[in-house]
């Protein structure tokens, strides 16, 4: 499979778009949730920090790519979901009343910043969320791809983490706050002559010598997608090539390769 | 910068359904559930679910209390993941997998299943028994505490190694499964996929929706005049999809249509315009007319406001009726698996010529413009249709047929 990465945008702690990606990150940065124009001010305050995230990273790739947010179907994805609700309806539901507010309730739906893009942006076009665990950054650039090829029409890949508060954070760690987003279009034809290609091929995952699936890496974070998409998109930001591997299943995976035009 | 515009194509992705089994409140294994429905039994009972005194009905699957998982994947356990291991074991499914399996090699097939709940029941009991304010050692599971533990466990459970994923797009997840199947498998990464849905009862859910207060106390009643609510249910359905164009299945997917209503997180377009787009998307992806489509199974959910907009997108599509019906009185809304039990009830029509009617349906709403099935009645049709819609106005509409 073979596209290209028309836009790119992001968000994360001391990186409030793109171009502050190549800065070095320092001890003190803070991670704020981003308050994207996208969303009327009067719904921000009822705007989850997943929602938040993702439409503030999707609205600046459209931008990059001239896409418009009314039109392009989209891909969300994240490992965990929003944490933060999670934690409280679990909180709550462990008390005597189990009374629930509503809106977070609402809110709790792992589609919750698909749907927040799509109202935010008039945008009727399918919209889908999709979750892997620890091959959540994988499936989603794997699953947004294959839409791209198979119909032709350009996709928006957003991909957000929420830092894990609470007893949560006894089983998945603190995690990170950050979101991302690519706008993948079908290449050639509708595609700028300078966005960087992307190739993948899907291929057998390699097994060890006693025949189990190879094992990721110990420093990788299954909680975190966006960690492992973060090189790639800094790559797309700096115009560089960069090439890497991203596990689908136990005998899958996803070797892709990021050239640049010049 | 110009915006250029994005007109998104809908081209058609069609795929063999090769076996497909349900566990539901109507009981376990396709022959139950289509029992239950020729007889109008319905399988749902007042709330006994553990720890919440909510006075409502629910659609519980009793298969499920006793069930546990093989030693292997004891450290997979949920209320959820027991739910899918015994829908798993029904209809012969695994066996279903085993074939293709041999055939195909592990690597090249994939799994994708639809979930809203996944295991949050799981993390709501380690909440429930925190030690020191720290997670229990036996709920320290962290590929059950996230939204893919179902795909996850499932991948495992049936030993495939292709791409896995789970969707969560609330109520519309396990419809959502099949477009996605069949777009992987006409694109050729993948020779076949497991599809399907799980979702199983829990605190979040039957507290949350008493929150909106959208879920009844007495047995719901879709598209009657006096219908006030839903009843929660859990569920776990399954199909095995294989390419159109493989010999020997006599059903397919035949098209499907996806769309957001772009309205409200919790409220559907009061027009049911995002539902009215997605069947019509799902007959033109199918290259089908209305007229063509012996049943529709319906979302109806019997909440005041998807019954009236659904029944307005019906009637904008479909001009002349055809027989369309909600079978949630019998199942209860089971959310992130109301798409596979809609798809497996809609092939249940194609295979029996039986066509449900609405139980508890008595006095249908003079303000509804479509005149849903009441009763039951039989088809000979070589297509179905069935709707599912969620949460962030995510529409997801399905057709079925027999092959050619």
């Amino acid at each position: 499979m073979r596209v290209a990465i028309t836009g790119a945008g992001a968000w994360a702690a001391g990186v409030s778009c793109l171009t502050e990606m190549a800065r070095p990150q320092e001890a003190g940065d803070q991670v704020a949730i981003p308050r994207p124009s996208a969303i009327p001010p009067r719904e921000l305050r009822r705007s989850p920090a997943a929602s938040r995230l993702g439409v503030e990273a999707a609205s600046q790739a459209c931008a990059a790519a001239g896409q418009d947010p009314a039109g392009i179907r989209s891909v969300f994805a994240s490992a965990l979901g929003d944490s933060d609700i999670t934690d409280y309806m679990c909180r709550t539901l462990a008390g005597s009343d189990k009374l629930l507010s509503p809106t977070r309730f609402h809110n709790s739906v792992h589609n919750a910043a698909a749907g927040c893009w799509s109202i935010a942006c008039k945008n009727t076009s399918p919209n889908t969320f999709v979750a892997a665990f620890e091959h959540t950054a994988g499936m989603a650039l794997f699953e947004s791809m294959v839409m791209v090829t198979s119909d032709l029409a350009p996709t928006l890949l957003v991909v957000t983490d929420v830092a894990v508060p609470g007893a949560l954070a006894d089983i998945h760690g603190a995690g990170t706050t950050a979101a991302l987003a690519l706008v993948i279009e079908s290449t050639p034809e509708s595609t700028q002559d300078v966005a960087p290609l992307l190739s993948c091929e899907l291929e057998a995952r390699p097994k060890s010598k006693d025949g189990t699936p190879a094992s990721a890496p110990s420093s990788f974070d299954p909680a975190q997608a966006t960690a492992e998409l973060w090189p790639l998109i800094k790559a797309v930001a700096e115009a560089t090539p960069w090439s890497g591997t991203f596990q689908l299943g136990t005998e899958s995976q996803l070797v892709a390769r990021l050239s640049t035009i010049h | 910068m110009q915006n250029r515009s994005t007109t998104a194509t809908h081209r058609a992705h069609r795929a063999s359904v090769a076996a497909w089994t349900q566990a539901s409140a109507c009981g376990s294994g396709r022959a139950q559930l289509h029992e239950a429905l020729q007889n109008g039994c319905s399988g749902l009972r007042q709330n006994d679910y553990p720890d919440s005194q909510l006075d409502t009905w629910i659609g519980r699957v009793e298969d499920a209390d006793s069930h546990r998982l093989a030693e292997p994947f004891a450290s997979l356990d949920s209320r959820n993941n027991r739910l899918a291991d015994l829908a798993l074991g029904l209809d012969g499914f695994d066996d279903a997998v085993i074939a293709v399996r041999e055939q195909f090699g592990t690597h090249r097939i994939g799994v994708i299943l639809g979930t809203s709940t996944a295991s949050i029941g799981r993390t709501e009991s380690a909440y429930a028994s925190l030690e020191d304010g720290k997670v229990a050692p036996i709920f320290q599971q962290p590929q059950v505490h996230n939204p893919h533990s179902v795909g996850h466990f499932v991948a495992r459970r049936l030993g495939l190694g292709g791409p896995t994923m789970t969707i969560s797009t609330a109520c519309s997840s396990s419809g959502k499964v099949f477009g996605a199947a069949a777009r992987w498998l006409d694109a050729g990464v993948v020779d076949a996929v497991v599809v399907g849905g799980v979702d199983s009862l829990c605190l979040s859910i039957l507290h949350g929706f008493a929150s909106l207060e959208l879920v009844s106390t007495r047995q719901c009643r879709p598209f009657d005049t006096e219908r006030d609510g839903i009843n929660i249910g859990e569920a776990a359905g399954f199909a095995l999809l294989l390419p159109e164009a493989s010999e020997g299945y006599e059903y397919q997917l035949a098209g499907s249509g996806e769309t957001s209503d772009a309205w409200h997180m919790a409220q559907p377009h009061p027009e049911g315009r995002g539902a009215r787009d997605a069947m019509q998307r799902a007959l033109d992806t199918a290259g089908l007319l209305p007229v063509d489509i012996g049943y529709v199974n319906l979302h109806g959910t019997a909440t005041p406001a998807n019954d009236v907009t659904e029944a307005r997108a019906l009637a904008d599509v479909f001009t002349s009726p055809v027989p369309a019906s909600s079978t949630k009185a019998w199942t209860g809304h089971t959310l992130g698996a109301a798409g596979i039990i809609g798809a497996v009830t809609a092939l249940d029509v194609l295979a029996t010529g039986h066509v449900p009617g609405t139980l508890n349906l008595q006095n249908p709403d003079p303000d509804l413009v479509y005149p849903v099935q009441q009763g039951s009645t039989t088809t000979q049709s070589d297509h179905v249709m069935c709707n599912s819609l969620g949460f962030g106005g995510n529409n997801c509409s399905l057709v079925f047929g027999r092959k050619g």
